[in-house]
């Protein structure tokens, strides 16, 4: 199915909580663990331009469709952040912008030369590396989706739980948008194919990680898609991407949670 | 398009004290979007632009969806670490985007398909694509080497950029007076006075904290071909921009006001994009038919010089 980019940026708007009764939290106030999932999440949030940057300096960059997306995306992500952080405000964990820059400070180099790296490789191959964006993308957004649904089925917060599907409910129709790009561009061409397994196969990890501590991504980790149904979950985006021209038999996220030691 | 306009440049010095009001976070619950609901396209049958307004417009449209190319250079540097620079950049983008949107409703309307504003030369697009790769490989490594001094810099680009679209919107406001384009114009000017309120002060404060950003931004701001995005855009239309909306006195006192931020004294940034632009508007083929055009002139002048008896040369 096509996806109508003019249709998704007229109807692109910044996640509403303001008709949800967060006194709630006062009361019925969340769990240790679930803030600090809940920490992790706002922090990837507000942190997608980081994304956005490393995901421009490919040739996507001159694409209408790709940077109309990318405008709204960026935006409706950051509300996400906004989102989370009244949350956890209400727990009287404050989230301030001063914070988030000192978290971007610690990256270091690494981060630095992230980048550049993938503008070298992106300019080598050109028009096949935005299909590797685009399947990356999707698998941070199926991740997404997985990990809010799952929050709010573990902690059956009627307010909480209420806020997660609507911020999931915007996170799918990011998925539907780098699914649709995903597929074309890999079904275009082979050597797009060869390249996204690669890149996800040795790459790929867990959205937020190299953002924060390894520590952190293996409570979430844990957290969310640890246990049975956490598994369940984690196979169901492994398949989702296996479904991918070319993609078959890839089980990154079902690896990843192996090599931190995620027990099912 | 020309005669008496009051200035539009708004000379009013940057306050360090708003820097501190601008509450990023309002500024973001209060984007504004689209605008299609108000714009009224049947108007358009009935009294049509100029074409030469319509591809202003069309100009324009691609100045302000310049975002990403633009969000490209700047987030490889130590900018994307702020985190209220990046939170004011992502609804900056967004009101951008519905400004470009906008513009590119009224042009369509006029049957004209905005993505033809890009028409470069085979040889320009080559050029401008090798640029393109290598801008951000450059960027990051003499950026990260210099750190957050850069965001001065950036500050700094936005605010003149901000001012030349300004002024141009406003001269086109005066000079083309419409039922729909008049209320449209005057609401994307409300929209952008919001991004100034951001950008102004931060730029000011961040080149007279820093002895750094002020050499950076004195030796990069001369480099950009004003307005930003122009590079990647045809230089006829360039030309066209400045001639029709920018004369030499609005960009003299762009100029001046930019001389007004620190370190950025004499610098003429905009008057030498302009007389760049209207010197070298395009290709060798517009070149070539201008120096034809000036041969045939001068053909003529001889001509009736001659028949008049030749006096008056």
């Amino acid at each position: 199915m096509a996806f109508d980019i003019d249709k998704y940026t007229e109807t692109s708007e910044k996640v509403a909580w303001q008709d949800l009764d967060f006194s709630d939290f006062r009361t019925n106030p969340l769990p240790e663990g679930t803030l600090r999932s809940l920490r992790y999440m706002c922090d990837i949030e507000y942190h997608t331009v980081c994304y956005l940057r490393d995901m421009l300096v490919t040739p996507s960059h001159k694409d209408e469709d790709v940077t109309a997306f990318m405008t709204m995306w960026n935006r409706e992500e950051f509300w996400h952040g906004e989102a989370l952080a009244a949350v956890l405000a209400e727990h009287d964990v404050i989230v301030d912008f001063d914070e988030l820059k000192a978290t971007r400070l610690k990256l270091g180099w690494k981060d630095r030369l992230d980048p550049v790296k993938q503008s070298l490789l992106g300019n080598i191959v050109g028009e096949g590396f935005i299909a590797v964006h685009m399947v990356w993308g999707a698998a941070n957004e199926w991740s997404a989706v997985a990990a809010y649904n799952r929050l709010a089925d573990l902690e059956q917060h009627p307010v909480l739980a209420e806020l997660l599907r609507r911020i999931a409910k915007q996170e799918a129709r990011h998925v539907a948008f780098y699914a649709t790009q995903a597929r074309e561009r890999l079904g275009r061409s082979k050597r797009a194919q060869v390249l996204a397994r690669f890149a996800l196969k040795n790459f790929w990890g867990p959205v937020g990680s190299g953002v924060m501590t390894d520590a952190e991504v293996k409570h979430v980790m844990g957290h969310l898609m640890g246990g049975t149904e956490g598994r369940r979950e984690a196979a169901k985006i492994d398949a989702h991407i296996a479904r991918m021209p070319g993609l078959d038999g890839l089980t990154i996220v079902q690896d990843a949670l192996d090599a931190r030691g995620i027990a099912a | 398009m020309s005669g008496e306009h009051p200035s539009p440049v708004d000379t009013t010095p940057a306050s360090p004290v708003a820097a501190a009001r601008f509450d990023v976070r309002d500024f973001a619950r209060t984007a504004v979007g689209s605008h299609r609901e108000s714009i009224d396209l049947s108007v358009f049958e009935e009294d049509p632009l100029p074409l030469t307004v319509v591809q202003l417009l069309a100009y324009a449209r691609e100045l302000e969806r310049s975002t990403m190319t633009y969000l490209r250079n700047v987030l490889v540097t130590p900018t994307h670490k702020d985190a209220r620079v990046t939170a004011f950049l992502t609804t900056w983008a967004f009101e951008k985007y519905w400004i470009a949107d906008s513009f590119e409703v009224v042009v369509r309307a006029h049957g004209v398909d905005p993505a033809e504003a890009e028409t470069l030369s085979r040889f320009r697009a080559i050029a401008l694509e090798i640029a393109e790769r290598a801008t951000p490989i450059v960027e990051s490594f003499r950026a990260n080497a210099i750190g957050t001094d850069v965001i001065g810099l950036h500050m700094a680009s936005v605010a003149v950029d901000e001012w030349i679209t300004e002024a141009a919107y406003t001269r086109l406001l005066a000079d083309c007076p419409h039922a729909v384009l008049t209320p449209l114009l005057e609401h994307v000017l409300e929209v952008k006075a919001r991004h100034r309120l951001f950008v102004d002060p931060d730029a000011e404060r961040r080149l007279a904290e820093s002895p750094r950003a002020r050499s950076l931004a004195r030796r990069a701001l001369p480099r950009i071909d004003w307005p930003i995005g122009a590079a990647s855009l045809a230089r006829t239309d360039t030309a066209l921009f400045y001639e029709q909306l920018i004369d030499d006195e609005l960009a003299r006192s762009i100029d001046a006001k930019a001389a007004e931020l620190p370190g950025l004294e004499k610098l003429h940034l905009v008057q030498n994009a302009r007389r760049a632009a209207l010197e070298n508007p395009g290709h060798p083929a517009a070149r070539l038919g201008r120096s034809l055009g000036a041969a045939a002139a001068t053909l003529a002048h001889t001509l009736r010089s001659t028949t008049k008896g030749g006096t008056n040369g």
